[in-house]
């Protein structure tokens, strides 16, 4: 192939680019159900869910940064009473039928008052 | 004509630009004038003034409503009439002026006067969320909400929708959604009806097919709406659909489903073929 020259391994390139116009959709057909979006959410379903979630934070007026200083103050309330693991600490807006709901999920290891009594 | 109820005015509106608003505007209010109502297209956009251009009635602007508001001219004299409808005229916006040129009082008494003459009253509201939308609204008793199956449209719906509750004179508003295409929605890659109406929690006033017809119809300066004929576009048909439910009929819904590709074809031939 080395030695052809530009004009030839230019007319090959447009053989190669044609067939697999041709081809493209070939290996669809036979693999029917199979589509390479089966486990990647949808353009569908991504734009569903990031506009849930900006519409939620437009609505309340609450901000990623609000909510991110709440979380830090709730933790340190929280801590004073019970030992969390604070990596699973997670507080978000979600939203029910017709309300938008501030939802707090924190994993409590141990109260720190049966720590000392113990 | 001895007991004429007083015009509805209803103010067509959707936050982002470019969505449609004017499009719906001309299309709605030439579709209710085909159906024989009297209607006045009142453009809003001052400054930025478009509405005129889509109706082709661009060389027969004299007056505007900026002109009507400062005097310079009496309301009537400001109408264009359209050259297709007797009963169908536009008051256009001013478009050297700025949004300031006009407050909402102004805006009511124009419409008041308006709505002794015509039964419906459409405001084509500018972008935005400013000064010129809350002309827009000031007058509207009912409002239509423009928005494409886009995340950023449907963004600004939801503000739009969210400051037209807070209005007490907008008694009822529904969405028209626009620029939907089936294909995508089959694929999808992109939201669908039921999607946007249950993200906005709104009520639907009508859907229509990305066409290109609309461009053709605008680049002539006649309303989609109004081709004849046997083949119209399926925008056309959407159009007269939403004109009717406005008048008050039950007009079912399009079904966005678009021919089956050969590609499709081939592959549920195959697809029999191999059970």
């Amino acid at each position: 192939m080395s030695t052809q020259g530009p004009q030839q391994s230019k007319l090959v390139q447009w053989w190669i680019d044609l067939f697999q116009k041709i081809s493209g959709p070939l290996p669809q057909l036979l693999t029917d159900e199979a589509s390479p979006t089966e486990d990647a959410p949808s353009a569908k379903e991504d734009a569903k869910n990031r506009l849930k979630l900006v519409l939620m934070h437009d609505r309340t007026q609450i901000s990623p940064t609000l909510l991110e200083s709440m979380r830090d103050e709730l933790v340190q309330v929280i801590c004073k009473y019970v030992e969390v693991d604070q990596t699973t600490l997670d507080l978000c807006l979600e939203q029910e039928t017709n309300t938008i709901a501030l939802v707090a999920n924190i994993s409590v290891v141990r109260s720190k008052e049966s720590n000392t009594s113990a | 004509m001895a007991t004429k109820t007083e015009g509805r005015v209803i103010v067509v509106t959707s936050g982002k630009g470019g969505v449609g608003k004017t499009t719906s505007t001309a299309n709605i209010g030439a579709g209710l004038a085909r159906m024989g109502y009297k209607v006045v297209l009142i453009d809003t956009d001052i400054g930025l003034r478009n509405l005129d251009i889509l109706m082709g009635l661009e060389n027969r602007i004299v007056y505007n409503i900026v002109d009507v508001v400062e005097e310079r001219c009496k309301l009537n004299q400001a109408l264009v009439k359209d050259k297709r409808m007797p009963n169908l005229c536009l008051l256009p916006a001013a478009q050297t002026r700025d949004k300031s040129a006009l407050t909402p009082e102004q805006m009511k008494t124009v419409v008041e006067e308006l709505q002794k003459e015509y039964d419906f009253i459409f405001i084509d509201s500018p972008a935005g969320i400013e000064q010129g939308f809350q002309n827009a609204v000031a007058a509207a008793t009912e409002a239509i909400v423009v928005a494409t199956p886009e995340m950023s449209s449907v963004r600004d719906a939801d503000r739009i929708i969210g400051l037209l509750e807070t209005k007490e004179e907008i008694t009822n508003y529904k969405l028209v959604l626009n620029r939907v295409r089936a294909d995508m929605i089959k694929a999808n890659d992109m939201m669908d009806v039921d999607d946007v109406l249950e993200i906005l929690s709104v009520k639907l006033l009508g859907i229509i097919p990305e066409d290109q017809d609309i461009i053709i119809s605008t680049n002539r300066g006649e309303p989609v709406v109004l081709r004849e004929g046997d083949k119209i576009p399926r925008a056309t048909l959407a159009y007269r659909n939403i004109a009717s439910r406005i008048a008050g009929e039950d007009v079912p819904f399009l079904e966005m489903d678009v021919p089956t590709p050969w590609v499709e074809r081939f592959k549920s031939l195959f697809r029999f073929g191999a059970a």
